[in-house]
C-alpha cells in the first residue's frame, strides 16, 4: 500500500518535472521581448527611443541580472560557428539580419566584426546631426545596412556610397577608410565564409550544468523566489496566492455541495427509478448539465443582481470584504457575493456526479448479491443502505477525482463573469495583459493541483477498495 | 464473414425512438442546414439586381457596392438597401454577420419599434456594435459546426491509431531486435546532425530522403541477422502523454496556446481544442481495443497469419465504430462549449468572426439588452442538449442491442 503510494507520487513528481519542460517552452514561445519587458519595469528611463549605446548596455545588464543571458537548458546543441549572446543584440531587426548574415555565411566572428563596424560608424555619424549634410545621409546608409538580411545586397549599397563620397570634392579619408575597412570584411565574409571547417561542420555540443534558464526559473517556482509581474513591478506571488485561496474556496465549496447533493440524488433516483418524479428530476438534471456555465452565470447576473427583474445579490466581485469589521460580517457578505458563483459551478458537476452516481446504484442492483439479499427477505431499505450505497460509491471516487481540472477551466469562467479575484481572473486577466511571469507560475500550480489531485483520487480509491490492482 | 459490426442502424432514429431523440435530430439538422446554406440565408448582398437594364448577380459574383457605384455614377453611392434599383432580390435576411447598420444604430431591441421597414427589420435586434443579431446567430451555426467537428475529426485522427496501437501491441507484442534499436537511434542523430549542418534546402531534403533509404535497407539486412529483441512500449508512451495533457486544466493551457500562436484563426482554435482532446478518443480506443484482442476471432486471425495492421484496420476499429461514435458525439458537445466559452472570453476568434459566444459576451457590458443573453445562450444550450440526447440514446442501444461479436460465426459458407 505505502509502496504503491510512494510509485505512484513519484510518478507524479515526473509528470509535473515534464510538465514543467512543456511549461517553461511555452514561456519562451511569447511574443515580445522577454529582455525589454524587464527593462521597463526595472529601469523605466530607458525605451526603445533612447540612446542605442545606453540602451544596448542597460539591456545586457537587466538580461545578466535576470539571468536571460544563460543558455535555456541543461545541455545546447548549436553550430559551432554562433558566437554567444547574439541573442542580446539590440535592436531587434539588427538582430535578426546580424543572424541572417551567420546563417549565410557560416562565420559568427566575421559578422559580429561587420555589425560592430557598422555600429561603430553609426556612432560616430549620427548625434551629430548639425556638422554636415553627409553625415545624415551616412547616418541612414549605416542605419539601413544594419537592417539588410542580405550581404550582397549590403556590400553593393556600401560601394555605391564609398564611390558617391569619391565622386564628392569634400571626401573626408577618415570616412572613406571606414568604409573601406567595411567593405573589406564585408569581401572576407562573402568570399572565404567560414575556414574553420571545424566549427562549420560539427555541432557544438554543450553541457551548462545548473547554470540555465530552466534551472533558474524552476528552482525560482520551487522556493518562491520573488517573481516580478509586468504589470506593475510588484511581487507576483502575492498576487498569486490571495487569487489560490479564493479560488480553493469557490472550488471547496462547490465540490462539498456537488458530491453531497449528488449523491443523495443519484442513490435517491436509482433507488427510485422510472418513478414519474424521479424521471422529472432525471430530466431536469439532464438540461443542467447541458447548460453552459457562462450563460447560466449571465443569467443569473441579468435576472438577480442587475436591478432589470430581480435585484436581490450584489453584482460581482467580493464588495466590501476587505473593509468588514466583524467576523459576522465578513461571512455575511462572503454569502451573498458568493452564493451565485457557487451555484453556477455546482449545477453543471451535480448534474455529472447524480447521473453516474444513478448509473452505478443501477448496476449494483442488478448483482447477483442483491437478489440473494432479496431472497433472504431483507427489506429493500436495508439492502440500499448497507449493502448497495457502499459499492456504488467507488466508480463515483474516480469521477470525482477526475472532474478536478474541468472545475479549476469552469472556475476561471465563472470568476470572470462574477470577477471574483480567483486564479482563473488573475489568469484571464495576466493573459491579456501579457503578463507572462503571473500566467506560467499560475499555470504550473493549475497542473500541480490537477496531478494530485489524480494522486489523491488513486490513493482514496486503493485505501476504499484494496480488491484494485497496484498500479 | 458477415459483417454484423459494422452495420450503421444506431446511428439514425428510427420510427418507433422517442420524441426527445427525434426532436434532437430534428434541431441539429436544422442547425447544419443553416452553417450549409448561411451565406443564402442572410446576406448584405442581394441575390439579383437590375440597374438601367442591366442584371447583376452581386451574392454570386461578388461585385461590391463600391464597384457598382464606379460603374453608375448617376446613382452613387449605390447601397444595396436602397430603393433605387429597377428590380432587386435580397436574401431573406438582408443583413451579414458584418454589417453594420447604421441607420438603426445598436443595442436595437427586438420588440422595439425600430426605424426600418419591416423587410429590413431586425428580427433579434442589433448587438453593440449595430450588427443584425440573427445574421450573426446563423453564422455562429456554422462556426460552432465548423470547430466542433473539426475537432473532434482531429481529435480522431490522432486518438483512434495511437489508442488502438497502444492496447493492441501492449508494452512487449511488437517485438524488434536491438540491432534495429541501434540502427533507428543512428538515424535520429544523423538527422539531427543533417538538420544543423549549413546545407541548402534541397540538399537536406536530398540527404534526408537517402537517408531513409539506406535506414530501409538496412533493418532490411539486418533482419537476418539473430541478436536479442526487445519489446518497444508502446502502451507506456501513448499512456505517458495521454497523462501529460491530461494534467493541464483544459481551459488555461487552450487560452494560452491561443494568445501565444502567432496565427489567429478558426483553424488555429480547432487544433487547440483537438490537441486537448485527443486522448479522450485515445482511451476509449484503448479500453475498446483491448476488450477485444483476446477475442477468439482475433486470435483466429492471428493464426492464419494476417499482419497486425490488416487485423486492425479490418476487424478491431470497426468494431469500435460505434462505442468511438458516441464519444464523438459527447466530444462534439465539449468542442462547441469549449469554444463558445473562448469566444464568449474574447480569445481566439479572429475580430471579423461572429458567433453566439462572442454575441453572448456582448452582454457582459450591457446588461439591459436581454436579447444578447437569451437568443445565443438559447442557441448554445439546444445544441448540446440536443447533442446529449443523441449521444445518450446512442449510448442505451449500443449497451442493449449490440450483437455479441463472440457469438458471430467466424466462417459462413
Amino acid at each position: 500500500m505505502i509502496l504503491s503510494f510512494i510509485r505512484r507520487f513519484s510518478n507524479a513528481i515526473l509528470l509535473l518535472w515534464i510538465i514543467s519542460i512543456i511549461a517553461f517552452w511555452l514561456s519562451k514561445l511569447t511574443p515580445g521581448d522577454e529582455v525589454m519587458d524587464y527593462l521597463s519595469i526595472d529601469d523605466p528611463r530607458y525605451n526603445i527611443n533612447s540612446n542605442p549605446l545606453e540602451l544596448q548596455n542597460a539591456y545586457l545588464q537587466i538580461a545578466h541580472r535576470r539571468g536571460l543571458d544563460l543558455p535555456m537548458f541543461y545541455w545546447s546543441v548549436s553550430p559551432g560557428y554562433y558566437p554567444k549572446n547574439v541573442n542580446l543584440i539590440l535592436p531587434l531587426d539588427e538582430r535578426k539580419s546580424l543572424k541572417s548574415w551567420i546563417d549565410q555565411t557560416k562565420n559568427g566572428n566575421g559578422s559580429l566584426l561587420l555589425h560592430d563596424q557598422l555600429k561603430s560608424g553609426l556612432q560616430t555619424y549620427c548625434p551629430i546631426s548639425n556638422s554636415l549634410a553627409a553625415h545624415d545621409v551616412l547616418c541612414q546608409h549605416f542605419n539601413s545596412a544594419l537592417k539588410t538580411n542580405d550581404l550582397k545586397l549590403l556590400q553593393n549599397n556600401m560601394l555605391a556610397v564609398k564611390e558617391a563620397l569619391l565622386k564628392d570634392t569634400i571626401a573626408i579619408p577618415e570616412i572613406t577608410n571606414q568604409l573601406s575597412l567595411i567593405l573589406l570584411s564585408c569581401d572576407q565574409l562573402l568570399e572565404q565564409g567560414n575556414s574553420d571547417v571545424a566549427t562549420t561542420w560539427l555541432p557544438l555540443i554543450e553541457w551548462n550544468g545548473t547554470h540555465n534558464q530552466y534551472h533558474q526559473w524552476m528552482s525560482g517556482l520551487l522556493s518562491q523566489r520573488p517573481l516580478t509581474s509586468l504589470v506593475d513591478g510588484l511581487n507576483a506571488w502575492t498576487k498569486i496566492f490571495d487569487a489560490l485561496k479564493w479560488t480553493l474556496l469557490l472550488n471547496g465549496l462547490a465540490f462539498l455541495l456537488a458530491i453531497l447533493l449528488g449523491v443523495g440524488i443519484g442513490i435517491w433516483s436509482g433507488a427510485h427509478d422510472g418513478m414519474p418524479l424521479e424521471r422529472i428530476i432525471n430530466w431536469i438534471l439532464f438540461a443542467l448539465f447541458a447548460l453552459p456555465s457562462f450563460w447560466l452565470g449571465t443569467l443569473f447576473i441579468y435576472s438577480l443582481t442587475s436591478g432589470e427583474w430581480l435585484s436581490i445579490f450584489p453584482s460581482g466581485g467580493l464588495g466590501s470584504y476587505q473593509r468588514a469589521g466583524s467576523v459576522i460580517e465578513k461571512w455575511s457578505i462572503l454569502f451573498s457575493h458568493l452564493l451565485l458563483p457557487v451555484m453556477c459551478l455546482t449545477l453543471g458537476a451535480l448534474a455529472y456526479v447524480s447521473r453516474q452516481m444513478k448509473q452505478s446504484v443501477l448496476h449494483q442492483m442488478e448483482q447477483p448479491y442483491v437478489k440473494a439479499l432479496r431472497a433472504q427477505g431483507i427489506s429493500e431499505r436495508t439492502i440500499l443502505k448497507k449493502h448497495v450505497i457502499r459499492n456504488a460509491l467507488f466508480p463515483v471516487i474516480t469521477i470525482i477525482g477526475g472532474s478536478v481540472p474541468a472545475l479549476l477551466s469552469g472556475s476561471l469562467i465563472v470568476e470572470v463573469i462574477f470577477s471574483i479575484p480567483g486564479m482563473g481572473r488573475l489568469m484571464y486577466n495576466s493573459l491579456l495583459a501579457h503578463d507572462w511571469p503571473v500566467v506560467f507560475p499560475v499555470l504550473m500550480l493549475g497542473a500541480a493541483i490537477t496531478v494530485f489531485s489524480y494522486v489523491l483520487t488513486d490513493v482514496v480509491y486503493k485505501w476504499a477498495d484494496p480488491r484494485v490492482k497496484t498500479v | 464473414m458477415k459483417k454484423e459490426a459494422l452495420s450503421y442502424y444506431t446511428l439514425l432514429p428510427g420510427w418507433r425512438s422517442p420524441l426527445s431523440l427525434r426532436l434532437s435530430w430534428l434541431f441539429i439538422l436544422i442547425v447544419s442546414l443553416i452553417a450549409i446554406l448561411g451565406p443564402l440565408i442572410s446576406n448584405e448582398k442581394p441575390y439579383m439586381c437590375r440597374l438601367e437594364g442591366r442584371t447583376y448577380f452581386p451574392l454570386f459574383s461578388g461585385i461590391s457596392e463600391a464597384e457598382l457605384s464606379t460603374l453608375y455614377p448617376s446613382f452613387s453611392p449605390v447601397e444595396w438597401r436602397s430603393t433605387s434599383f429597377e428590380s432587386i432580390w435580397r436574401a431573406p435576411i438582408p443583413y451579414s454577420h458584418t454589417t453594420i447598420d447604421l441607420a438603426s444604430g445598436s443595442h436595437l431591441s427586438p420588440i422595439a419599434s425600430q426605424p426600418l421597414s419591416l423587410r429590413f427589420r431586425h428580427w433579434l435586434g442589433t448587438d453593440a456594435l449595430g450588427r443584425d443579431v440573427l445574421a450573426g446567430m446563423i453564422r455562429g451555426c456554422r462556426v460552432s459546426l465548423l470547430i466542433g467537428f473539426g475537432s473532434m475529426l482531429l481529435a480522431l485522427l490522432f486518438g483512434v491509431p495511437l489508442g488502438s496501437a497502444a492496447a493492441y501491441w501492449g508494452n512487449r507484442k511488437w517485438r524488434v531486435s536491438w540491432i534495429q534499436v541501434i540502427e533507428t537511434l543512428i538515424f535520429f542523430i544523423l538527422l539531427f546532425i543533417i538538420w544543423w549542418l549549413p546545407f541548402s534546402v534541397f540538399l537536406k531534403y536530398v540527404l534526408l530522403i537517402l537517408l531513409i533509404i539506406a535506414l530501409a535497407m538496412v533493418f532490411r539486412f539486418s533482419r537476418t541477422i539473430r541478436s536479442k529483441q526487445t519489446g518497444i512500449p508502446i502502451d507506456t508512451i501513448v499512456m505517458s502523454l495521454i497523462s501529460i495533457v491530461d494534467s493541464f486544466p483544459g481551459l488555461f493551457i487552450i487560452l494560452i496556446l491561443l494568445v501565444i500562436l502567432p496565427v489567429k484563426g478558426l483553424l488555429t482554435v480547432m487544433m487547440a481544442i483537438a490537441l486537448l482532446r485527443w486522448p479522450v478518443m485515445a482511451r476509449y480506443m484503448r479500453a475498446e481495443v483491448f476488450k477485444m484482442k483476446e477475442s477468439n476471432y482475433i486470435k483466429a486471425a492471428q493464426l492464419l497469419n494476417i499482419p497486425d495492421l490488416k487485423i486492425l484496420k479490418n476487424h478491431l476499429i470497426p468494431y469500435a465504430f460505434r462505442p468511438v461514435m458516441i464519444t464523438f458525439i459527447f466530444g462534439v458537445s465539449s468542442a462547441i462549449l469549449a469554444e463558445s466559452s473562448l469566444s464568449f472570453l474574447g480569445i481566439g476568434l479572429p475580430p471579423e468572426e461572429m458567433n453566439w459566444g462572442r454575441l453572448l459576451s456582448q452582454s457582459r457590458n450591457h446588461f439591459d439588452d436581454w436579447w444578447l443573453v437569451l437568443f445565443p445562450g438559447c442557441a448554445i444550450f439546444f445544441t448540446l442538449l440536443s447533442l446529449y440526447t443523441i449521444g445518450n440514446m446512442l449510448k442505451k442501444r449500443v449497451e442493449q442491442g449490440i450483437p455479441d461479436i463472440h457469438q458471430i460465426p467466424l466462417i459462413t459458407e
